[in-house]
């Protein structure tokens, strides 16, 4: 770990107790405020349990929640068919009866063990996947902006995995404490076999409208590791001179590899002289014969290897906006609707990373780098779900269940929907 | 598109009705001649607590059929989990919170 990648360590580590220490005292005031409750609500005189802060810590945040150790051994991914590849027979020529030899990928077993506790409430429309907890369960609650239940949830999840020979690491904590006007979440995720990092904390103000029915603002921070919009190699490659030509010829990024190109000339059987350039790698090994068969094969593993360093050289992003949100739930034996909107507003501001290589220049790089006097663009990110189940008879059921989120350039959305009829 | 999906899950919003069973909810019904006879409900953890007294809102009692008070019950999403009347004496079981908490422990630990 170089000096750079430790400063940038710290300084997260700095802001996460910073905003943890933030979220507590949220808490604390939020909770605070439960002690003095005592109103009128639907025109019942409603009455607000006492509760003081330190006390029952076991009760608060540690009942009915669960340690879990985990793990499993799989097969690995194997291909339906065998590869073969003939090799030329180490004892005889080119045209001596050849080696086959079986060129299948087989991969070791894959894996994955891990750990974690975890104090996550199902809404009643959710059933326990399992009769215990893996760490492989993905409750509805971990996205919605509220809870199935009021206090403090979370999830701390570590687990190593292997899969098709890759060791990853991944891991989710989760914590969120929700109260009848407050909302307030702290969360990191990391899929190595994705490549996916995101972190994000949020504190929200929450207005119950009856029941069912509750809207929230506040304000959300969040991380992303991508440049959305930044192509080095584009910018590397069509970087020009004052006459137009091309200052890095696509061929020099094999150079700065250390790969080589030595001109030749070859009659063939016709008398034709043919010319062309092979390449040998920092080794000397011949990788291609031809420019055009280094630019199809090698090149283009070189200008991913480019991108990828100076990505890498960037510091992650992190950027504060307003929130709004809504939803709405109801459960009853034979209905249940759950269903939550959450707009973050166009008023993005980043606090770490360059903002020049930040979502606010996405459409500002281009040919010749950052265009000159250009303005940042703000954006819109939102995310709504729904999960509906309907008993129409004892025999007869409709379900609905999706959600769509848009956050920068990435969209996801995940839909299902049917019926069942029990014969 | 935003738009159209805010309109989609907000309409069910605006299409039931509320109600003062939903949730994990305890009502203590009563009236201002049994209070001294009511139990602290304020005792109870992790449900919603709730007041009704019968001059305030007769229908409620009426709808529930509500004979004897004070009248301990605790709801579930609209049904009812279980029903605590008082005696001839108006006076409701001693073990009144101790078996509507149980009830409550059993449904909240369902949920984790």
């Amino acid at each position: 770990m170089n000096r750079k990648e430790k400063t940038q360590e710290l300084t997260n580590k700095f802001i996460f107790i910073i905003v943890v220490v933030i979220f507590a005292l949220f808490c604390v005031a939020a909770q605070g405020q439960v002690v003095q409750e005592k109103n009128l609500i639907d025109g019942f005189e409603k009455t607000k349990k006492k509760s003081k802060f330190f006390k029952n810590i076991y009760e608060d945040i540690l009942k009915y929640g669960t340690i879990y150790i985990a793990g499993n051994v799989n097969n690995p991914y194997q291909k339906q068919s065998i590869d073969y590849v003939v090799r030329t027979n180490p004892s005889g020529s080119l045209y001596d009866v050849p080696v086959v030899e079986d060129a299948t990928e087989y991969h070791e077993f894959d894996y994955r063990y891990g750990l974690g506790i975890r104090r996550i409430a199902r809404f009643d429309y959710e059933n326990k996947e399992k009769a215990y907890y893996d760490g492989t369960e993905n409750n509805v609650a971990l996205s919605s902006p509220t809870a199935a239940f009021d206090g403090w949830e979370y999830l701390f999840h570590w687990e190593k995995e292997r899969e098709r020979g890759e060791v990853f690491t991944n891991h989710r904590y989760f914590l969120r404490h929700t109260g009848k006007y407050h909302i307030a979440k702290i969360e990191s995720r990391a899929e190595g076999n994705v490549g996916f990092e995101y972190n994000s904390a949020e504190v929200r103000a929450r207005l119950p409208i009856g029941k069912k029915f509750s809207i929230s603002a506040g304000a959300i921070l969040r991380t992303h590791q991508q440049a959305f919009g930044y192509n080095p190699v584009e910018i590397w490659l069509n970087e020009t001179n004052e006459n137009g030509q091309a200052l890095n010829p696509w061929y020099t990024l094999g150079f700065e590899y250390g790969y080589d190109d030595i001109y030749y000339t070859q009659q063939d059987a016709l008398g034709n002289n043919i010319s062309d350039w092979y390449w040998v790698d920092p080794e000397g090994n011949i990788v291609a014969n031809t420019d055009l068969e280094f630019r199809e094969t090698v090149f283009a593993d070189l200008m991913n290897q480019y991108n990828r360093e100076q990505w890498a050289l960037l510091d992650a992003f992190a950027e504060v906006a307003p929130i709004v949100g809504a939803d709405y739930y109801v459960y009853r034996d034979k209905f249940w609707l759950h269903s939550y909107v959450n707009y973050i507003l166009p008023y993005h501001k980043y606090i770490k990373g360059d903002e020049a290589f930040s979502y606010l220049n996405r459409n500002n790089w281009g040919l010749g780098g950052l265009a000159q006097d250009s303005s940042l663009e703000q954006w819109d990110d939102y995310q709504a779900g729904i999960v509906m189940g309907w008993n129409i008879s004892s025999k007869l059921g409709i379900f609905v269940e999706g959600e769509y989120t848009k956050f920068w350039d990435t969209e996801i959305f995940k839909s299902t929907i049917g019926l069942n009829i029990e014969l | 598109m935003k738009l159209w999906i805010a309109i989609l899950l907000l309409i069910p919003t605006l299409t039931f009705s509320q109600s003062y069973k939903d949730g994990l909810v305890v009502i203590q019904y009563s009236a201002d001649f049994v209070k001294t006879h009511e139990v602290d409900i304020g005792e109870l953890k992790e449900v919603e607590l709730m007041r009704l007294y019968l001059t305030q809102h007769p229908k409620i009692f009426e709808k529930e059929n509500i004979k004897y008070l004070p009248t301990v019950v605790l709801y579930h999403n609209g049904k009812t989990i279980v029903r605590i009347e008082s005696d001839i004496s108006l006076k409701l079981p001693d073990n009144t919170l101790t078996e509507i908490q149980s009830h409550i422990n059993k449904i909240v630990k369902q949920k984790f």
